[in-house]
């Protein structure tokens, strides 16, 4: 154990905590910037087990920042290249390479191997996806990100705590590095904040940074911090995942005026919600009484389902998936979309 | 009534600033971010409200006090 005796002896350590590495189980989707920079300290740190997901193979672009990777990397998967560097780092440890991309067919069974997730990627329809697997597999996050000279830093899921979710509501279109341009400086001090998180979660040391964000700036040498609550309107379920998550899973269209040529809209809110749909091609049930109208459909037309949102519309198709003779689908649309929609196609 | 304005992301770039403090007439988050929308180049870049290091539900409308400090949050996607 002399190797690690200069943690061991912080009484925030210990054996206890020295095991406590040995046994933790950390999987990093991402191997740029950010997983290169944490990738070496947490295996230093004596964590037994990291699994490293990523599909991208070393470009010479890479090299200014993803400081695990040489020019002879060049053209190789990231997590092979990094796995090699890790074990020659630390021989004991057990590192998995994943070399494929984080999806909905793949995350939730990947989440499940493991206790710590790390966010370290470049995407942010990846976050989401992240965020949504851990929620539903139970795992923190520990969350990283960059624009230019500025890094977030936040733990998310942690012990029932927040999510990315109750941070960013909503899924937008950002700028990556490669589109924004990065120094290594900023995304290697990221990186180190969220190994230092890891390590906090591992050791039950310290204040998590759950329930808050994190902004450094390194070209101002100033940071930042934002409390934020969890929201308890976002739910997340396998259902919304697969929506969300999963290509082959569309059972979401949208409207064009030809759905109804053979289609009937259903809308599943109840009377009193608003704006109210006139048009002969509308049908009214609410969600609760969709299971006593089952015998209403026919099975000669097509059914498109709608509500305010779409996840009630959603939850209709899932309640009439048993009944094979309905073809029914959700729109993407909520209702006052289609409203607009509908009138602008009937002038 | 004066506030502190605080921009991170992609904002400091289009608003050529990290930081500005400038009298507003408006008494509400809600009638502050309309606003900020106003100027188009801001508007399309989606961004959270904290008031005092605190993030605020933007549909709701919050006071505003002389001397709050407003930072606009967008998210960033590198890594």
């Amino acid at each position: 154990m002399n190797k690690y005796q200069r943690q061991t002896i912080l009484p925030q350590v210990g054996i206890n905590g020295q095991q406590k590495l040995a046994e933790a189980r950390v999987l990093i989707v991402g191997a740029g910037g950010l997983g290169c920079a944490l990738l070496p300290y947490l295996a230093a740190a004596g964590i037994g087990n990291l699994g490293i997901v990523d599909g991208d193979q070393v470009e010479e672009s890479n090299l200014h920042r993803q400081i695990l990777y040489t020019p002879k990397n060049i053209g190789e998967h990231k997590v092979e290249a990094a796995k090699t560097f890790l074990k020659a780092q630390q021989p004991e440890l057990h590192c998995t390479a994943y070399t494929e991309y984080l999806s909905g067919e793949n995350a939730l069974d990947l989440f499940k191997e493991y206790d710590i997730i790390i966010d370290a990627t470049d995407r942010i329809e990846v976050r989401y996806l992240i965020n949504d697997a851990a929620v539903l597999t139970n795992k923190p996050v520990v969350y990283g990100s960059i624009h230019r000279f500025e890094g977030q830093v936040s733990v998310f899921n942690y012990e029932n705590g927040p999510t990315y979710r109750c941070l960013f509501p909503k899924a937008v279109e950002v700028p990556s590095c490669e589109e924004a341009g990065v120094l290594g400086t900023s995304v290697g001090l990221i990186g180190m904040l969220q190994a230092a998180e890891v390590l906090k979660i591992i050791l039950e040391t310290g204040n998590v940074l759950s329930g808050e964000l994190l902004i450094y700036n390194t070209l101002t040498a100033t940071q930042d911090r934002f409390k934020f609550k969890k929201n308890e309107n976002i739910q997340i379920t396998q259902e919304s995942f697969n929506a969300a998550h999963k290509n082959n899973y569309s059972p979401k269209v949208s409207f064009s005026i030809d759905l109804l040529v053979n289609g009937i809209l259903v809308d599943v809110r109840t009377k009193e919600e608003q704006p109210r749909i006139a048009n002969a091609s509308v049908l009214e049930i609410p969600l609760q009484e969709l299971n006593r109208k089952v015998q209403d459909f026919e099975s000669s037309k097509d059914y498109y389902f709608f509500c305010q949102s779409g996840a009630r519309a959603l939850q209709a198709v899932r309640l009439l998936k048993e009944h094979k003779h309905i073809n029914a689908k959700a729109l993407t649309e909520g209702a006052a979309q289609l409203q607009k929609l509908i009138t602008t196609a009937s002038v | 009534m004066e506030i502190t304005l605080k921009y991170f992301g992609q904002l400091v770039d289009v608003m050529g600033t990290h930081e500005e403090t400038r009298p507003v007439d408006c008494s509400t988050t809600l009638a502050l971010l309309e606003q900020l929308k106003k100027n188009n180049a801001i508007s399309h870049i989606p961004f959270q409200l904290a008031i005092n290091q605190k993030l605020i539900d933007q549909d709701e409308a919050v006071s505003l006090h002389d001397g709050d400090v407003i930072a606009l949050l967008p998210p960033y996607a590198g890594g």
